[in-house]
């Protein structure tokens, strides 16, 4: 089930966007085509045994002139597909009222309503209210506090899925971009709660994104987050994406640490096998110096981790980053 | 996770044992798993994702062909998880087991000073022989009993570092077993919380099996233990125990609800949304869990809880009344039962 990246363009400039790595100034403006979409669709569809769900993504992915057609082959081939969008795109609407009736999760990322343009916000609203249900909403929290309540809007307003997905927004590898440092999660644990206790009121439960240790919440937040019905779990353990070139990678974060084309591995299996191999030396260290002796980490191998492994490689010397041509 | 009941024998008798009554009848007569049926239940689940089964009874490792059942599940890609006591005789050849991996053993365990001598040497000898690949189940039945010799356990015998807790359920509507009463679950509950705090100091997480439900615990002590990395859960849903002529029936304290059959439905999807229905229909009219208070729960509502083990509040004859469905209207449950984790 791997994530295909359709293209590295955007139509928004986040800064703490952790795809920056793999996306224009960094690298070349580039869509991927169509062939390799159905060698990529083959290749997933080679060992199904966890499952046939593809998630497609981007960069913005609606930007890609052939998204609709790259969806209905993937649903053709009998894939589940969930799409990760922004949906403020030109052709967003267009192409959600064409697939609407399509059995595709929507996973939209959302930043405050000032961030969008009028057409953007525009185009953003008219999706929503198009996919109704199909449409989660995603949300990144960043180091300064900013309104969420226009999150709480958005769903009742449009009748979205009463879920939110919340992210600390994660470092890349270099660091470059806008990220929260260790210092900052205890505010930012403070702020989910708070917000969770607002979501509680509207029936909406908020679930989370990759890379968040758990000690960012104290016990008794943790308690507070369940009886709100929005338990905390974070763990690190990613979907793989697929480049536009067919690059295999980790996650966006770890974009520049090892990507081997797909076609060196027999299967998504494999290839996942592969990363977890050549992380696996790297997990004990965690991310912190508090992270060696920390019970909790030894207890869950394969909860906490130590947060991100994009810090943990960060802070680790003589990481091996490999190269295109690399054996596997 | 469903589970494979591949044989009734066992000669352990635990006194809070829900399996002992099981959904044998004039006209399903208990035996075990032929070696016919196995393969076709492995053909079943080979063809669905996530594979992992329980192999259950009884007891698995009196199981003539368990060798053989293992390779065969191994070559299907199917993870077998082998729920024993530990302590019944190894049969000859059985250590080859080791090399055949991966799977592992669950031991449902007690202190070892309630061994007879011979059990007691089956036991250690197999946890010696099969020790990381062993983890260990315990069945609450006494909330007064200290439960740290499982942490012993573990220690001297190098185990995998997960406990999976259970509390003594009753099979509906028959007073056969022991089993814990609803005035004793904040008791059981505390036990857990105890030996969860020591279980932490130990690197060690525990877990909770069927039947736990959320007001065991305050909320603060749920936090202190999701914290400390202990799997939390209170959710129920089928265990879908498969048994001879491919039966498939909800779990054993509903052993005696009807079954449905692995042969008449086309996937062990749809196979346990019709077990689910009917445990639906049993909720809806004698619960919607153990405690009155559970009708208006929040953590029921919201699906957190789902109240508790219906063999506490389910009268036997009801059992046969309730009609299998599958479709929308079919409640989710669990489909992880936590009862094979």
């Amino acid at each position: 089930m791997p994530n295909l990246m359709l293209t590295n363009r955007c139509n928004f400039n986040c800064s703490y966007c952790f795809g920056q790595d793999q996306m224009p100034p960094a690298v070349s403006p580039l869509d991927m085509t169509r062939e390799t979409f159905v060698q990529l669709i083959d290749w997933t569809l080679r060992d199904s045994s966890n499952g046939i769900m593809v998630h497609l993504m981007g960069g913005e992915p609606t930007l890609h002139e052939d998204f609709v057609w790259m969806a209905k082959h993937a649903l053709e081939r009998k894939c589940e597909l969930k799409v990760f969008s922004n949906l403020a795109s030109k052709h967003a609407p267009e192409y959600a009222e064409e697939l609407k009736d399509a059995p595709i999760r929507w996973v939209v990322n959302v930043n405050p309503p000032e961030s969008r343009t009028k057409d953007q916000d525009s185009n953003l609203k008219k999706c929503l209210q198009v996919l109704g249900l199909k449409a989660t909403l995603t949300f990144n929290m960043v180091p300064e506090p900013v309104a969420q309540e226009w999150l709480i809007d958005l769903i009742c307003e449009h009748n979205l899925a009463r879920d939110i997905k919340v992210g600390f927004v994660l470092p890349t590898l270099s660091h470059k971009n806008e990220h929260l440092e260790k210092k900052d999660y205890p505010k930012v644990a403070h702020r989910v709660v708070d917000f969770a206790r607002r979501c509680e009121s509207f029936d909406i439960k908020l679930t989370y994104e990759c890379g968040v240790p758990w000690c960012a919440f104290t016990p008794e937040q943790m308690g507070e987050l369940w009886h709100l019905n929005s338990t905390f779990f974070s763990s690190c353990n990613s979907v793989l994406d697929v480049t536009p070139d067919g690059r295999v990678i980790y996650c966006l974060p770890l974009a520049t640490f090892r990507s081997p084309h797909f076609t060196k591995f027999q299967s998504y299996p494999e290839a996942k096998g592969w990363f977890e191999a050549v992380l696996m030396p790297y997990r004990p260290l965690g991310s912190t110096s508090q992270c060696f002796k920390c019970t909790f980490m030894k207890i869950t191998e394969s909860a906490c981790r130590g947060g991100c492994m994009a810090r943990v490689l960060h802070g680790a010397q003589n990481v091996g980053l490999g190269d295109e041509n690399e054996k596997v | 996770m469903p589970n494979i009941f591949i044989t009734d024998q066992c000669d352990r008798g635990c006194k809070f044992c829900f399996a002992k009554v099981g959904p044998w009848s004039e006209s399903y007569p208990r035996r075990a798993l032929t070696f016919a049926e196995l393969q076709e239940i492995l053909e079943v689940k080979s063809s669905q994702p996530k594979q992992v089964m329980g192999v259950v009874g009884g007891e698995p490792l009196s199981y003539p062909q368990l060798i053989e059942a293992v390779n065969l599940m191994r070559e299907k890609r199917i993870f077998a998880k082998i729920f024993t006591s530990g302590s019944c005789a190894l049969a000859d050849g059985l250590e080859k087991l080791k090399e055949q991996g991966p799977f592992n053993f669950i031991v449902n365990i007690d202190s070892i000073d309630s061994y007879t001598p011979e059990r007691r040497k089956n036991l250690e000898r197999f946890l010696r022989t099969f020790g990381p690949m062993v983890s260990l189940s315990c069945t609450i039945v006494d909330p007064e009993r200290d439960l740290s010799f499982l942490l012993d356990y573990i220690r001297d015998y190098g185990l995998m570092r997960y406990i999976r807790m259970g509390v003594a359920l009753p099979i509906a509507g028959l007073a056969e077993n022991e089993y814990i009463r609803r005035e004793r679950y904040r008791d059981a509950g505390l036990r857990f919380l105890e030996l969860a705090k020591k279980a932490a100091a130990d690197n060690v997480s525990i877990g909770c099996d069927c039947g736990f439900v959320a007001c065991m615990f305050e909320i603060s002590e749920i936090g202190w233990l999701m914290h400390k990395g202990m799997k939390m859960q209170f959710v129920c849903g089928p265990a879908m125990d498969i048994g001879p002529e491919l039966e498939v029936w909800h779990c054993f304290p509903l052993s005696r609800m009807p079954r449905v059959s692995l042969r008449k439905y086309k996937s062990l999807e749809e196979a346990r949304q019709a077990l689910q229905s009917m445990a639906d229909q049993l909720r809806e009219k004698y619960g919607p869990g153990i405690f009155t208070r559970c009708r208006e729960c929040r953590y029921r509502k919201r699906g957190q809880c789902s109240g508790g083990c219906l063999g506490l509040i389910v009268p036997e004859q009801a059992l046969s009344e309730v009609k299998p469905k599958i479709g929308s209207s079919v409640s989710q449950g669990d489909p992880s039962c936590p009862i094979s984790c």
